[in-house]
């Protein structure tokens, strides 16, 4: 009985850890190909996102240089043959090509005898071009802008968050006063309340007092504390050791003394992952900066980049690069703070 | 605090009229040592910020927008009190009946496909194979794409003409349906680039799967049980808790479901787009809810829907957890 069932699994210990392989391998491709087209279509030029099949790899024009210039280069039948001519300008379905071999001679074709001739090649150029181009005529706006409104409102947000819900996180964790634990059920309550709720009397407020189309109701309310982030810096103050506070305490030092020469000193690393979760909050808001700013100087880049994309002819490769650079900052800060993401999924859901 | 407690116990054998309770509280009060109101003046001063915020941002707005849902009121003009019209309205509202069935549907085949799919892909992950931590990443990686960018990103991968998911799908032999002009797929549509985003579950039931104890497994392996049987006899029993979890927060989050759905929206229509198209197919609840408060102005009526929201969110949280109490192990 035993050789029998023996060489049986045998042959299951190897065959069975090859096909789990091939199974998860395969279900990455789900997670993995998006992403890969993301930045294959980054990199095409403007003729290759139209071409259909598309293809992974960007193909650009072939380029050739005649006269310290480079042109693009096109099969071209002329009289029955095939030539391979550089073309020098293209108007109205009339091409002036040259031939390389001989830069002088100028010879005048219909396109539709043309046919550009493609290399594979990434067009990085798509990059600062996305970046720069103004998205509304007229408006002098760019996606730079963007960067720097999502950027400042991040800023502001990270600094009112920081100051609001250290202290009051102390005050939950490491001061003993009547009532506390009551107060923090409702901080814990807040949690469970939809935005949609509260938005639109906000939405009243504000534009009463004349805050909407600023930055304002999207940075203020950072300052007056957040029940995530509070829950999550009061957990790790009482991991710190009370008999530190208390020999503080001893020698005369006052709670305010405590509080930022000894527990802030001593939460760094928490400190970090609160500044990285108000920064991934701020940066994929969507909804907040679409009720409150209407102004194009004022959009962030996630209302910004839709904003984009509502035109009469997308231009998706610029739109892709534009999302690399949306992307790449948290993808960035997610290999450097891998333990902080995966942490803060486990405590609730990372995206609002 | 020792001299409190033993306040408090007589206090207990006696009578509990109000009178006495109060004099009781008050009492306690005056018997706070000065330790005590010490904490809690720098208690107070130390949530300061918070309690500001919280009557500001949170305490004000709700009593606002519970006041406005029996109100009918458009910005700039004086309210009305219309008692329960809003709440009553709600039943003759074809848009409203659209809006709810649509995020429902959501929550059927989105979430419970999503679950699934999670606690699939989480097995998988916890397989003993090599690169296990790279396929972790990969899988985990969507999740934390911007939604605004991954929104455009689908838009471009189910592009009927130019998008890859299009051509593979040719190549196998099935025309790829019109994502976005097509009312029966722009659901399905939201619900893969849901799924492309499901990282946050799968991260969260693999803590599950690595907490079950190995004894149980070994235990069952020694039972006789077969991969099949482990899994569901021990495995899923154990990891019911974030099932349940998973639930209520795939209900709250399909109901507050807006930003795919308006960038869908606006892809799927010429210039901007209408919000919920194609035909109504994308009209979710928050979508139906911006587009009555800051499209229509009407905020007595948007404040009526919030609130409808947030009683049917919280009618299936209990519902969830007291039903689960029969099929999942705490």
């Amino acid at each position: 009985m035993f050789p029998k069932s023996n060489r049986r699994y045998k042959l299951q210990k190897k065959v069975k850890p090859f096909l789990q392989h091939i199974l998860v391998f395969t279900v990455s491709l789900f997670f993995l190909l998006p992403f890969l087209w993301m930045l294959s279509t980054a990199l095409k030029s403007d003729l290759d996102i139209y071409r259909t099949p598309p293809s992974w790899l960007p193909y650009d024009l072939e380029l050739v240089e005649i006269n310290g210039e480079s042109l693009p280069l096109y099969t071209v039948q002329i009289d029955g043959m095939t030539k391979e001519l550089a073309a020098l300008e293209i108007k109205r379905g009339q091409g002036t090509f040259v031939d390389p071999a001989d830069p002088d001679a100028i010879i005048e074709v219909r396109m539709r005898d043309a046919e550009p001739i493609l290399v594979v090649r990434p067009r990085w150029q798509n990059f600062p071009d996305a970046l720069s181009k103004a998205v509304r005529t007229g408006t002098g706006v760019s996606f730079l802008t963007y960067i720097k409104n999502s950027l400042t409102i991040a800023f502001f947000s990270i600094i009112g968050t920081l100051i609001s819900c250290t202290t009051a996180a102390y005050g939950f964790a490491r001061l003993n006063w009547p009532g506390r634990d009551k107060v923090f059920l409702v901080v814990m309550g807040t949690m469970m309340l939809p935005f949609q709720v509260t938005m639109i009397p906000m939405y009243v407020v504000y534009s009463k007092i004349g805050w909407t189309n600023s930055f304002l109701p999207l940075i203020v309310p950072t300052f007056f504390g957040n029940a995530f982030i509070i829950f999550l810096l009061r957990q790790f103050f009482l991991t710190i050791p009370e008999e530190m506070c208390d020999a503080a305490r001893v020698d005369g030092a006052s709670e305010w003394q405590i509080f930022t020469r000894i527990v802030l000193p001593l939460s760094k690393p928490v400190l970090a992952s609160v500044i990285v979760f108000t920064f991934l909050w701020v940066w994929n808001d969507f909804i907040g900066p679409m009720l409150y700013l209407t102004d194009p100087k004022l959009f962030t880049l996630a209302i910004g980049l839709q904003d984009y994309q509502g035109q009469h002819n997308v231009a998706w490769n610029q739109l892709m690069s534009a999302s690399i650079v949306f992307t790449l900052p948290i993808i960035v800060a997610f290999f450097f703070a891998q333990r902080t993401f995966i942490q803060g999924v486990k405590l609730t859901g990372l995206k609002e | 605090m020792l001299e409190e407690d033993a306040m408090d116990k007589s206090m207990k054998g006696r009578s509990r009229s109000l009178g006495t309770w109060l004099t009781s509280r008050i009492r306690r009060r005056m018997m706070w040592t000065p330790r005590v109101r010490r904490n809690l003046r720098s208690g107070i001063f130390f949530i300061s910020l918070w309690i500001i915020g919280f009557l500001a941002f949170n305490l004000y707005p709700i009593l606002a927008s519970l006041y406005y849902s029996f109100t009918e009121y458009h910005i700039l003009k004086p309210k009305i009190w219309i008692g329960l019209a809003n709440y009553a309205l709600v039943f003759e509202d074809p848009l409203f009946v659209k809006a709810l069935s649509n995020t429902i549907y959501m929550i059927i085949f989105g979430v419970s496909l999503s679950i699934f799919l999670s606690f699939s892909c989480a097995v998988l992950l916890n397989l003993k194979i090599r690169g296990q931590s790279i396929y972790r990443v990969i899988y985990f990686l969507p999740s934390i794409v911007p939604t605004v960018a991954a929104t455009l990103l689908f838009l471009w991968v189910l592009n009927p003409q130019m998008g890859f998911l299009h051509t593979m799908l040719g190549k196998i032999g099935i025309v790829g349906p019109d994502w976005f002009k097509d009312p029966v797929w722009a659901k399905p549509g939201l619900i893969i680039l849901n799924l492309w985003g499901m990282g946050q579950g799968i991260v969260i039931y693999l803590s599950g799967l690595q907490d079950v104890p190995v004894s149980l497994l070994e235990a069952a392996e020694l039972d006789g049980a077969s991969w099949w049987q482990r899994l569901r006899y021990v495995t899923i029993p154990m990891v019911s808790p974030i099932t349940v979890f998973l639930m209520i927060m795939g209900v709250i989050g399909m109901f507050q479901y807006f930003a795919q759905a308006y960038v869908f929206a606006a892809g799927s229509g010429q210039m901007g787009g209408i919000l919920g198209s194609p035909l109504h197919s994308t009209l979710f609840y928050s979508v139906y809810l911006w587009t009555v408060g800051f499209m229509q102005l009407n905020l007595g009526y948007a404040s009526a829907l919030a609130w409808i929201m947030f009683i049917v969110i919280m009618i299936s949280t209990v519902l969830l957890l007291r039903s689960s109490r029969r099929w999942a192990y705490y």
